[in-house]
């Protein structure tokens, strides 16, 4: 009895580190934590702050939400910002509109943003491998670039939000703005918490 | 006017009207930063409808103390956070494991079973007799707390038992919030005290003390090269007296010898003053898991007490350090999220407890054992219960764009509950008798359903109910509906009914075969407003509960004892805070009162214990250079009856006056950019007495003017505490 116990909590064991290993899910790092509707609130009232928004936005705010494809988690948060910023009345005081793309490459964003003449691009959950690319791929393409995640700036995002004693934060890369144009003003600056 | 102060006039015009729009844009800007500084003030919870969203979107009201404010005030356990930082709730100290109630009701003796406490989503409670505990005994280090949310009123719906007066959810911290290694030691003492408060003597010999060493870490491990994220604290937490001066109370047997009361009290009298009988030992470790959407976590705890004074059932020798109570739980929880679909996720929980109590009474008088002896002996009350459980959880985003939503779940609980009572003989520990061994396993079931319907961003509604059926007291169902409008920026109203319950305990369920008890129901109906204003907050809400079907312990004809649900309660009231902060400081104020009436087949009466009125101020300046951070807190509580106030006899009705205690913390940093840091801390309190009747003196004859004696309050605290943070990241 004894030796079969061992053998199943061997058996056992060795089943639940091959699921930790192989499992995608356990990867993951790039949780979403602030609520779709509080990031919606901060991104239309951030806007204003950035000195080349309304330039970029030409009358009409465009924001383009980019999804991974088939990330079910990756779709369900962009359905949730897109709701929650189609009922702002006003992104950085303009009219805005919002549409979803699903994430091919990031020349492919790159190329469209500058088409379209995007404002804003979100990314959503699952795209964080990708971040670095983009980040290389949208410099120089003038756009505000922001991450659903907490580490998301870091990785290459304009913006990114994190939550910390229960509470938002801002997170800016510098780095990144100055090469897509973004210029905040020092007053939301002292709200944010900068990296790199 | 000339031409010239025309033309003066015109440029002071001009310039007033260039000064007036730069002033104005900058006024924008800055109106505009505020409204960014609100969002930013805005706490994201999960309690209340176990899906992350704001605190003014919640359907409850739920309060959040954050880990800043626990730090800057010198928070040491959960039942300071409640008293100086909450709403809505209070806690008690009767030197003994801390009483929690809120909003006018607070049941004396009830051992916390009336709010659900839970830790990352593991519910505390014990499985024995539903007991949580709000002091260090909880066993969660107070370093590891990221957020503490206080969410008021029947929580039932999603949480099933025991959250009737409210939910305690406490929230650790991720690896990234507690980076690196952290090593802390706090030292603290307070001086002895005499009668009627009076401090008598710093002498060591007097002197009450503790201590709490503690080691914590907090990082990324790769795990099969996958990031694992790892926060674990361990600690130990001693503490030793203060002095207190008892009685005398003269006590005799039912015989008419007098009753013993060991070596420290004279033959026939209870008191003296106590030197060994009050500390508190308290090992926890407590480690939690994060890989990417699995999440586990694990504590290991011991609560070793020993109080200054016996309580009302049991009577053991005065000052004994060796009569104590023992409570130890090894808890573990693994949860999984799994995305099935778009819109459709699966959280898959399971959980495992073992939990055992233990008190122990030395009894130097023969005539108080239970089994015929003729030297003292030693009875042992000893209660386990090991559970284990399945909750699988659903998550439905119909619209995929989080409009309307369900949760649906089920919680599968299986128990194993055993309990006796052993007497021994004190000198050679031989077995005397067993009495009230008692062993079940039982099945606990609950399913529960949530609808969330967003149809506006300003309009949320949410209504669900949970069915629970438990062998002890029957089904119960516990609905709740709320409404929460924003009908401006900033603005909440909220609009909740919700029904909870609690299922007798396995002391109460099994105390008599022929009981037949029903679960304890409350019925709360509460409306709330909220108003943000840049970095401020007010909120003020009414309150009407109607709690029916309380256990109580009555007397049958024939004198012998029986648990019934016998009691009702009903209460209204309002409460209110007012918080934020201005530049440095940050400030915050509350209070509740409520009007609590019990209705017994006796009559009709005050709830003993529970106060109707208390709050809390406080007030922090963190200062530019070299001056420390200062933090300056009081929490109050008005008059008390006291819990023998009614049914004690007593000629003077026992009461304690209103309360208030202070805490002033100050806290800085050894030197610039530096690991080390320190925080110095004092708690005074004004009164001298809990409401709580101490010694054998529980009841008086009719017109015996003998007054009754109420525990003391520890009334001075300072401490120390030194911190090391070693973070591998700046």
């Amino acid at each position: 009895m004894f030796s079969w116990s061992r053998r199943a909590g061997a058996t056992l064991a060795r089943a639940l580190l091959f699921w930790l290993a192989i499992n995608p899910a356990i990867a993951r790092a790039d949780q979403v934590v602030v609520p779709a509707e509080l990031q919606a609130d901060l991104i239309g009232k951030v806007a204003a702050f950035d000195r080349n928004f309304s330039v970029r936005a030409a009358g009409r705010a465009l924001v383009l939400i980019v999804t991974r494809a088939g990330s079910a988690e990756s779709e369900l948060i962009a359905g949730q910002i897109a709701r929650a910023l189609r009922q702002l009345p006003s992104i950085g005081g303009l009219p805005h509109s919002e549409v979803t793309l699903v994430f091919e490459n990031a020349a492919a964003l790159a190329a469209a943003c500058r088409e379209q003449h995007v404002a804003i691009v979100y990314l959503a959950p699952e795209l964080n491998a990708t971040l670095p690319a983009i980040a290389q791929a949208l410099r120089g393409v003038d756009v505000l670039t922001v991450g659903s995640s907490p580490d998301d700036a870091q990785m290459g995002t304009v913006l990114s939000f994190d939550l910390r004693d229960s509470k938002p934060r801002m997170i800016v890369n510098l780095a990144q703005a100055k090469q897509q144009n973004v210029a905040f003003r020092a007053a939301v600056l002292t709200l944010m918490r900068v990296v790199q | 006017m000339s031409h010239k102060g025309y033309t003066l006039g015109c440029r002071q015009l001009a310039a007033s009207l260039l000064l007036l729009g730069v002033s104005s844009a900058a006024l924008v800007h800055a109106q505009d930063t505020d409204d960014i500084a609100a969002l930013l003030e805005q706490s994201v919870v999960s309690g209340a409808s176990k899906t992350a969203e704001t605190a003014g979107d919640a359907p409850a009201t739920t309060h959040v103390i954050t880990s800043d404010q626990i730090r800057r005030h010198g928070i040491r356990t959960l039942a300071e956070a409640i008293d100086y930082l909450g709403r809505g709730l209070m806690t008690q100290d009767p030197l003994h494991a801390v009483e929690i109630g809120g909003r006018g009701v607070l049941l004396a003796g009830d051992f916390g079973i009336h709010v659900l406490l839970v830790v990352d989503g593991h519910a505390l409670n014990e499985a024995w007799g539903g007991a949580s505990y709000y002091e260090q005994g909880a066993g969660i280090p107070i370093e590891l707390v990221d957020h503490i949310e206080l969410v008021l009123g029947p929580g039932s719906v999603l949480y099933g038992s025991s959250a009737m007066l409210g939910v305690v959810h406490v929230v650790t911290k991720r690896a990234k919030d507690y980076d690196g290694v952290h090593a802390i030691l706090e030292l603290g003492a307070s001086p002895a005290q005499g009668k009627g408060g009076r401090f008598s003597s710093v002498s060591p010999k007097y002197l009450g003390t503790f201590e709490r060493p503690a080691i914590g870490w907090g990082g990324t491990l790769r795990l099969f090269g996958k990031p694992v994220e790892l926060t674990a604290q361990a600690e130990y937490y001693h503490h030793h007296g203060a002095s207190f001066e008892w009685g005398p109370q003269p006590a005799l047997n039912p015989d008419g010898s007098p009753m013993s009361f060991g070596p420290k009290s004279p033959p026939g009298v209870w008191g003296g003053r106590t030197t060994s009988a009050y500390s508190t030992d308290v090992p926890t470790f407590y480690a939690k898991l994060q890989a990417g959407d699995l999440s586990m976590n694990v504590r290991a705890t011991q609560y070793r007490r020993v109080t200054p004074y016996s309580n009302p059932l049991y009577f053991p020798d005065f000052d004994d350090p060796n009569s104590f109570e023992r409570d130890r739980w090894l808890t573990l929880e693994a949860q999984y999220l799994l995305t099935l679909s778009t819109g459709v996720a699966l959280t898959l929980r399971a959980y495992a407890d073992t939990y055992d109590y233990l008190y122990r009474v030395p009894l130097s008088d023969p005539a108080a054992c239970t089994v015929p002896n003729p030297g003292p002996c030693v009875k042992d009350y000893i209660g386990k219960a090991t559970w284990g459980g399945w909750e699988p959880r659903f998550h439905l985003d119909w619209f995929r764009n989080g409009s309307f939503t369900t949760l649906l779940g089920a919680d599968v609980r299986v128990r194993r509950i055993d309990a006796s009572s052993e007497e021994r003989d004190l000198a050679s520990d031989a077995l005397l008798g067993s009495s009230n061994v008692f062993g079940v396993t039982q099945l606990a079931v609950g399913a529960y359903l949530q609808q969330r319907w967003s149809p506006i961003a300003a309009l949320h509604f949410n209504a669900g109910a949970r069915y629970d059926y438990d062998p002890r007291g029957g089904g119960a169902l516990s609905p709740r509906v709320a409404i929460v409008w924003g009908p401006w920026v900033g603005g909440a109203l909220k609009l909740i009914l919700a029904d909870a319950f609690r299922s007798p305990n396995t002391y109460e369920s099994e105390f008599r075969p022929d009981q037949n008890l029903k679960p304890e129901t409350v019925r709360s109906l509460e409306a709330t407003t909220e108003q943000q204003f840049g970095r401020h907050r007010v909120a003020f809400g009414v309150f009407r509960n109607w709690w029916r079907d309380m256990i109580s312990a009555q007397t049958r004809a024939d004198g012998e004892p029986f648990y019934a649900n016998a009691a009702q309660i009903k209460n209204y009231g309002f409460d209110a805070v007012f918080e934020g902060t201005m530049g440095d400081f940050g400030y915050g104020l509350g209070a509740t009162e409520a009007f609590t009436r019990t209705q017994t087949p006796a009559g009709e009466f005050p709830l003993p214990v529970a106060p109707s009125l208390f709050g809390n101020a406080r007030i922090s300046w963190d200062a530019p250079g070299v001056l420390p951070t200062s933090a300056l807190a009081l929490r109050f509580v008005g008059s008390r009856l006291a819990d023998r106030g009614l049914d004690g006899g007593f000629l003077v009705t026992p009461r304690t006056p209103p309360e208030v205690g202070f805490r002033l913390a100050l806290s800085d940093s050894f030197w610039k950019e530096s690991s080390w840091s320190w925080r110095a801390t004092g708690d005074f309190v004004t009164s001298s007495n809990s409401p709580y009747v101490v010694g054998p003196t529980q009841y008086v004859d009719p017109g015996d003017p003998t007054p009754a004696e109420l525990a003391p309050v520890n009334r001075l605290t300072v401490f120390v505490t030194l911190r090391y943070e070693a973070s591998p990241t700046p």
